[in-house]
Order: structure tokens, then sequence, then C-alpha cells
């Protein structure tokens, strides 16, 4: 009898424990895919974010025209990244310049359907990024076909050298865990591109002294709501770049949200030792600064060094605001020196304070290639795409709709009917 | 609105607001010179028609009746005809619409109101900047072109009797945009809603409302 229980015993144990491992894989498997969709999620309510200061901070003839371009930039671009982006950029690349399968990716994995979800919402982001810098004076059709261009090519081509495995970054060992560079420089860069092409807005500098004037937005609680929507869907943007649910979860989300702490923090000690009065939309660029600032070494960083990357972030963000205007360069909601600046700063800091390998000169040299690299190609490859939709179908709207207000003269609709003159005009 | 739709309305007031033989006279006035006329000037009827009959009540009063009339007949404005029948673009205004002389006489108040708040020294680079502008824009004729021109140069006697919506549009915008220049848009915003609320309150914006100029 024991003989035969001990036969059984060695031919159901193996069996059992095989069955549990599969489980446990299963139940990881399973576990994965829920916290990277939860983390899209997030991601996309950064939309919301994006759309609520974007809005606060232009005019009330404007608001409805920034909602607009931020609702359906985020439509075409999750449509433009399924159709050509994630090929480009997660494809297989043989030459480590850009992806050349799984376009319009169809009967995949789970995984793969996983993936392309959290990766739209990072394209749709770096799309959105380009309209606050060139709110309230931009054609409504040039800004989608711009749009479509940096979710199909630009922004793709970028992100498959460093996160595509064969990518020519990602062969030097490049570190930008969740895309300091790879969405928010190349964003900030795409948005530099087309403020130089568009040009202020009307009467944004004094013609003779070229003094730049303040165009206060319409409604500065939007701005602060904005950046706390933001805020908050940066952990999913941070966190949800391990794309597994596992114990470094914690870290990469305490890093976050300390840097935006510190980032805000950054701006107000650099306000107050300037003599500057502390402005609440600095203060909210700030954070996104510390933000933006730690998305490529949050995972990679101690906190110490994730609050000292986010406080100069946000020391960054205010002279390079002041950079700008010297430069005759309009940016209404400070884009460039939040995503630009602060996201070259980040990736660069993912360098120096690399966990338990800090200051390494060739992987800091790494850093500054990749930098430079997204510098030149966002840059560039989207001053060219600017430049031509200018000469088709120009950029910019007529004065007379600047005057009007692009709610009015583009979407026929006004965010407040109450305190428009236009409104009598409605049939 | 049609011509129908005016010619109703026109007779309702008229009908309603005299009696005997002048609400007679007057119907048989406004039946043989202006109830086919495409496009005329409240004001004008009304100052024809006072010269000619002595009507009982105030002028004024007449002119309200009558805007009002016209309004609630469906239009925003009985002096702006439509070139075409096509509907307005609902983006946009038809650029192309005439403007009569009540429709101009609410122009000149606006910008008028405008350029009032502007610095006296600013005033004369303000219109300079018109002048400039307008002669630049090539998709207008050079009849009206040369008409607005004289106008911007003499002032209000020189105003012509009509102008295209679009043009006037361009030549406010003009103004708009070297304001914009001068004192920044937050304060030209300001100067705008204030002018287009002083003229909103004249009788003549009754029908046609400022607003269709910005």
């Amino acid at each position: 009898m024991k003989r035969i229980t001990l036969l059984c015993a060695g031919f159901v144990l193996p069996v059992i424990s095989s069955s549990a491992f599969a489980g446990d894989q299963e139940v990881t498997l399973n576990m994965n895919t829920l916290w990277v969709v939860t983390a899209s999620v997030l991601v996309f309510f950064m939309q919301a974010g994006f759309a609520l200061l974007e809005s606060g901070s232009t005019r009330a003839k404007n608001s409805i025209n920034v909602m607009m371009k931020n609702f359906i930039d985020v439509c075409m671009a999750t449509l433009v990244f399924w159709t050509v982006g994630y090929g480009l950029m997660f494809g297989e690349s043989t030459t480590g310049w850009f992806g050349t399968s799984d376009f319009m990716l169809n009967q995949a994995s789970q995984h793969d359907y996983t993936m392309l979800l959290f990766q739209s919402m990072f394209a749709a982001t770096a799309a959105t990024i380009v309209s606050g810098a060139i709110a309230e004076r931009t054609k409504f059709t040039s800004y989608i076909i711009c749009a479509i261009v940096v979710t199909a090519i630009i922004y793709p081509i970028y992100g498959s050298w460093v996160w595509n495995s064969n990518g020519w970054l990602a062969q030097k060992g490049f570190t930008d865990f969740a895309g300091s560079t790879v969405v928010h420089s190349v964003g900030g860069w795409c948005a530099l591109a087309a403020a130089i092409v568009i040009g202020p807005r009307l009467g944004r500098f004094d013609r003779t002294t070229g003094e730049a004037r303040e165009i206060p937005g319409h409604n500065l609680s939007l701005v602060a709501l904005g950046g706390f929507i933001l805020w908050m869907g940066w952990f999913g943007f941070n966190a949800g770049s391990t794309l597994e649910a596992n114990q470094s979860l914690g870290s990469i989300a305490l890093n976050t949200h300390l840097a935006a702490c510190a980032g805000a923090v950054g701006t107000v000690v650099y306000c107050i030792l300037g003599r500057q009065p502390i402005l609440l939309t600095s203060c909210v660029n700030g954070a996104l600064g510390g933000l933006v600032g730690i998305t490529a070494g949050c995972a990679t960083m101690d906190p110490q060094y994730a609050i000292l990357t986010g406080f100069i972030a946000g020391i960054l963000i205010v002279p390079s605001t002041k950079l700008l205007l010297a430069f005759k360069i309009d940016d209404v909601v400070g884009a460039i020196p939040v995503h630009g600046i602060g996201g070259a700063w980040g990736t660069i800091a993912a360098g120096l304070f690399y966990q338990n390998d800090m200051f390494n000169a060739e992987r800091i040299i790494t850093q500054f290639a990749g930098v430079g690299a997204g510098f030149v190609w966002a840059f560039f490859a989207s001053l060219i795409l600017f430049h031509l939709v200018n000469l088709a179908i120009g950029m910019r709207v007529d004065s007379e709709h600047e005057q009007r207000g692009l709610d009015f003269t583009e979407h026929h609709e006004v965010g407040y009917p109450e305190f428009h003159q236009l409104t009598q005009n409605f049939k | 609105m049609s011509i129908k739709e005016r010619k109703i309305a026109f007779l309702s007031v008229l009908s309603a607001n005299l009696e005997g033989g002048v609400r007679e006279e007057v119907m048989r006035f406004w039946e043989e010179k202006y109830s086919t006329r495409p496009q005329f000037g409240v004001s004008a009827f009304l100052d024809e028609l006072y010269t000619k009959y002595s009507v009982p009540i105030k002028k004024g009063q007449l002119f309200r009746e009558l805007s009002r009339a016209t309004l609630s007949a469906g239009a925003s404005g009985n002096s702006v005809v439509r070139h075409n029948t096509q509907p307005a673009n609902t983006l946009e205004p038809n650029a192309d619409t005439i403007i009569d002389r009540n429709g101009l006489l609410v122009y000149q108040a606006l910008q008028n109101e405008f350029t009032a708040l502007a610095k006296p020294a600013d005033r004369m680079k303000i219109t300079k900047a018109q002048f400039e502008g307008i002669q630049k824009q090539s998709k207008f004729d050079n009849p009206s072109v040369r008409a607005v021109l004289e106008w911007l140069r003499q002032g209000s006697k020189a105003m012509p009797n009509h102008a295209e919506l679009g043009m006037l549009r361009k030549l406010f915008n003009l103004a708009y945009v070297e304001c914009c220049q001068l004192y920044g848009p937050v304060r030209a915003d300001n100067m705008l809603n204030a002018a287009l609320q002083k003229t909103n309150s004249l009788p003549e914006s009754h029908l046609t409302p400022p607003n269709h100029f910005i």
C-alpha cells in the first residue's frame, strides 16, 4: 500500500506543481496586463489635463479651439499610430533606424495589443505637446495634418532608435525609461519648430522695443486643475512603463511624485531668489518640468537624486522661458521649456545619477548623444514639415480670425456665450 | 430675409401704426417706390416718407417698430443683402454681402468708438495702417477700394452708398491689428469690446449689428 502511495505521489506531485506553476504564470500575465491597461487609462486621462491646462492658459475666445485640438489629436494620433507608427517604432528593425513590420497590427498576441494600447497613449501625448505652444493662431486643419505626421513618422522613428531592441541608441546603452526625450523632448522640439514657423500672436511683442507683452489666460483655475490631472496621469506614464506589475512600481511612483514636488519648489525658490513674482502658471510648469525630468530616470535613480533632478528641472523652466521670449518665440503654455528643456535635462540626469553607476562618463556621453540626436531629428524634421504645410495650405489663421477668436471662426462655437459679442450673430 | 418677408413685415408695421387716409397714402408710397427694391436703408425710406407726408407718429418710434419687425421676421440685418441665394457659411457670415448706408453708419460709429479709445497721437497711425493695408488687398475691386480710401481720407462726408462686408471687416481688422501692435492684444480686445457695446446702443444697430464688422 505504501509503495502504491509513493508511486502515486511520484506521478501526481510533479503534475500538481507544474500546473500550479502554469497557474502562477497566468496570474502574473493577467496582473501585468491589468496594470498596463490601467496605466494606459491614466496616461489617456493626461489628455484631459493637457486640454484644461492649455485651455485655461488661452483667452476665452480661443478656449474651444484648444479643447478641440486636444480632443481630435488623441483620436487621430491613436489611429495613425496603429496604422503606421507602431510598426515603425516596434516592428522588426534590421538597420536600427526604423521598424518594418507590425503595421496595422492584427492577429497578434494579447501582449502586443496591450503594448499597442499603452504606446498609442504615449504617441498622443507627444502630438498634443505641440498644440499648447502654438495655441490661439493656428489653423485647425493644418494642425491636424501636422499632428498626423508627428505621430506617424517623427515620433515613432526616434522612438525606434531608443525603445526598439535593435535601435541604434538602444544598442549604445542610451537610457530613457519612460520617455523624457522619446516623448517629451521630441514633442517639445516639434513645438519649437512650429512656434518658429507660425510666429508670435498679434501684438505679443512690442514692435519698437521688442519687449514681450503678457497675454493672460482666461482661467487659471483650469490651469491648476490641468496640472493636477497631468500629475496624476504621470504615475501611469512612468510606473506603467515597467510593462509589468512588479515591486519597482512603488519606487518609480515615489520618484515621480518627489520630482514633481521638487520641480514646483525649484521654481518657487528661483522666483524668490530672483525677486520675481511667484506665478501659479510658473509653479504648475515647475511641477510639470520635474515630472518630465524624472521620466527618463524614474526607475534607475535613488529618491534623493529624483528630488535633485526635479528641483533643477523646475529651476530651468523660468530662465528658458525668458530665453524663448528673448528670441521672440511665443510659446503660449511653456511647452518648450517644460517638455523640451525639462526632457533634455532629465535624460542627462538619468545618466548622471544612474543607480550604482553614478557619473559614468561613457554613459553620460551616450545620454548627450541621444538628447542631441533627438533634437536634430525632431526639430529639423518638424521644421521641414511645418514649412511644407505652411506653403501648401498655411499654418496661421488670418488676422481677422485671430481678432474674432478661433472658437467662432474655426468651429462656429464659443466657450462662454454669455460674454461673447459674436453670439448675437448666431442663428 | 427675402423681399417677400420684408414686405410683410413693413406692411404689418405701417398698417398697425397709421390710420385712415395717411395709411393708404403711405402704403401706396411704400408699394410703388420701395417694396420691390433689393436693398435700401430704413432711415432713407423714413426720411423720404416724412418729407412727403405728415405722419402723425414720431419718426424714431416708427424706425424702432420697423427694425423690430424686420429682425423678428428672421433677419439678423435687413440692410445686409446677400448676393446669392446660398445660405451663409456656418463657419463665417458671408463676406461678399453688400452693406448699405444704414450699415455703413454703424460701421462708422464702431470705428469712431474704437479709435476714440486710442491715444490721440496714435489715431493717425491707425488710419494710416488702414489706408496702406486696404490698398494691398487684391481681393477687392478697385472702385470699391478707391471709395473706401476716399472715405478714410475725408471722413463721414465721403461715405460711400454701399460697401462689401468683407472689405469693411478687413478695414476694421487693420485698425485692430495696429492697436494690437501699439498696445498689445489685451488692451486691443478691451477697446473692441467697449466699442461694440457703445455701438450696440445705436438704433441703426438693430438692423445691422456692429458685430457683423468684426
